[in-house]
């Protein structure tokens, strides 16, 4: 059988399995499309709360607290995270700090399953409806199109200039990521690769200028990177990463730069991950984190099934939902598993 | 217009079955044949020809889904059409699946028929043992081939995640396939 084979094979697949991933995909849209709803709902109830708040504030407080009682009052927001118990879900593990053992990272279980953003897509009301960009000799404008929190750790809003090129801002207007369009409309990767056309620059060449651009764009955020690898892949491009190692033994994953060079040497995309996000933290503490705040709970979990832990080495913590989680995939002998933590312990002031 | 409407149109035979068809899932199913074809035109034929069976197998097939019967019939379509391309050029979507797939399908040939249907009953149970999500995110990528970035967002995952994903269930299939004799 070959790869063909098993494509057509995949036809075979059940109704009710491939039925289940378009309701799926359906449930995702209707998260989406339900925000509006939301914000509507909201901007009515801030102008109900804020009288009622007038009125109750005139009462003496053992009367409010007649009226109102203990209950607490539920209140919209971005930050309400999504937790489905599992038989496995377990509270509170901690791991003792001790000589070599890391920080001692307090962590909350919350499921196996990769966690999802309530709010993926959204058009954010304060958000600035241009914003001028210079990159590469250039400047334009470009108008606001959504926001989105789905992509890594920071907040992003997305803007469009007129040629279709994309940029990203977080919320603060921190740069975050390009991805050209218009720039790069004759991009005709099959030229080079399907016809076995040799790419115009060399590896070396694409990381100096992945290297080039990136500290030109990010400024002294790029220095805290360090080059990881660069691949050419069969799109005709060239792929560059560059990595910020944190914690006590480089584990753990703090900015992420990628840079795509095309094959004739132009810029396609570059993107900084946990630009905004990891301000939020408190460096003295991440500082600490090894390889072994994580091992302990995972081995709790997993015990002689896991063949190794931290696939590729890495520890990655994203913000979703407005919480920090950590997030570990573990090598056990049935092929892999994921585990979600909150980390609750690492921002600063705390 | 309903299902089960436009099943009764090519029942009756009323041509006007084909234009509904079209217009509630023409979209839907040039995706699909643009995914492994990355051509237009020839997603555009295979659409056409998508048109074509439907109405020359309703009746008697009687679909319980038919938006998954004529996805399946575009997918058929455009894999054939790949096959027998003369073309060096692959499509981009389809070529990096078909590196993935490369990682995990058994060597042996399966052309007898009764062998065919007894993998496919093993892929349906492996699928129906995992995780929902990290079934469903395999479906999306080697059934209706779409981009991992085109599943990153549909799932509100990052790109990265998606790619683990994926690359776990390979080995977890690849283990399943062998522990059932089709060794890799």
């Amino acid at each position: 059988m070959n790869e063909v084979d098993f494509l057509e094979l995949m036809n075979e697949v059940d109704d009710g399995i491939l039925e289940r991933s378009e309701r799926d995909v359906l449930d995702m849209k209707k998260k989406t499309s339900s925000v509006w709803l939301r914000v509507g709902a909201l901007a009515a109830c801030i102008c109900i709360v804020a009288a009622v708040g007038f009125i109750l504030m005139q009462w003496p407080e053992s009367a409010l607290t007649e009226m109102i009682g203990e209950s607490e009052t539920e209140t919209v927001t971005t930050a309400t995270f999504d937790t489905t118990a599992t038989d496995d879900m377990v509270d509170d593990i901690e791991v003792n700090v001790s000589e070599g053992r890391g920080y001692g990272l307090s962590l909350v279980q919350i499921d196996k399953e990769a966690p999802s953003y309530n709010n993926p897509y959204y058009e954010r009301e304060d958000a600035e409806p241009t914003r001028t960009v210079t990159l590469f000799g250039k400047t334009r404008t470009a108008k606001y199109v959504e926001t989105s929190e789905w992509m890594g750790s920071d907040i992003k809003d997305e803007y469009k200039d007129a040629l279709g090129n994309t940029y990203d801002f977080a919320e603060d207007g921190t740069f975050l990521s390009y991805v050209g369009s218009g720039d790069t409309a004759d991009f005709r990767p099959a030229l080079y690769y399907d016809k076995g056309i040799a790419p115009d620059i060399n590896e070396d060449e694409a990381v100096a200028l992945a290297e080039k651009v990136g500290r030109e764009i990010f400024g002294e955020d790029f220095d805290k990177v360090k080059f990881e690898s660069v691949e050419y892949n069969n799109f005709g491009e060239y792929h560059v990463q560059f990595y910020q190692r944190l914690g006590a033994d480089g584990t753990l994953l703090g900015l992420t730069c990628d840079v795509t060079i095309l094959a004739d040497g132009r810029v396609y995309s570059l993107h900084m991950g946990n630009r905004a996000a990891f301000r939020e933290l408190d460096e003295s503490k991440y500082a600490l984190v090894t390889k072994a705040d994580v091992e302990a709970p995972a081995k709790a979990l997993y015990g002689e099934d896991a063949d190794g832990f931290l696939h590729e080495d890495i520890i990655e913590i994203r913000k979703m939902n407005g919480r920090f989680i950590l997030y570990v995939m573990v090598e056990t002998r049935g092929g892999g598993e994921d585990i979600f933590y909150e980390v609750t312990d690492l921002k600063s002031g705390k | 217009m309903e299902d089960f409407s436009i099943i009764a149109l090519y029942n009756q035979r009323d041509e006007k079955a084909i234009e509904e068809t079209s217009l509630k899932y023409g979209a839907y199913l040039y995706s699909i044949a643009n995914n492994i074809l990355s051509d237009v035109q020839d997603s555009e034929e295979c659409v056409n020809d998508t048109w074509m069976k439907a109405w020359n197998t309703i009746p008697p097939s009687r679909p319980r889904s038919l938006k998954l019967f004529l996805a399946r019939i575009t997918r058929n379509l455009s894999i054939d059409r790949y096959r027998n391309s003369h073309r060096l050029k692959r499509g981009r979507t389809v070529s990096a699946t078909l590196d993935e797939i490369s990682t995990f399908v058994p060597p042996r040939d399966i052309d007898d028929e009764i062998e065919r249907k007894e993998l496919a009953a093993l892929l349906n149970t492996f699928l129906y043992s995992l995780p929902p999500r990290d079934s469903n995110i395999f479906v999306r990528r080697y059934f209706f081939v779409e981009e991992v970035s085109v599943i990153a967002e549909k799932y509100g995952l990052s790109e990265s995640n998606v790619f683990k994903i994926l690359s776990r269930t390979r080995v977890k299939l690849k283990k399943y396939l062998e522990k059932e004799g089709y060794s890799i």
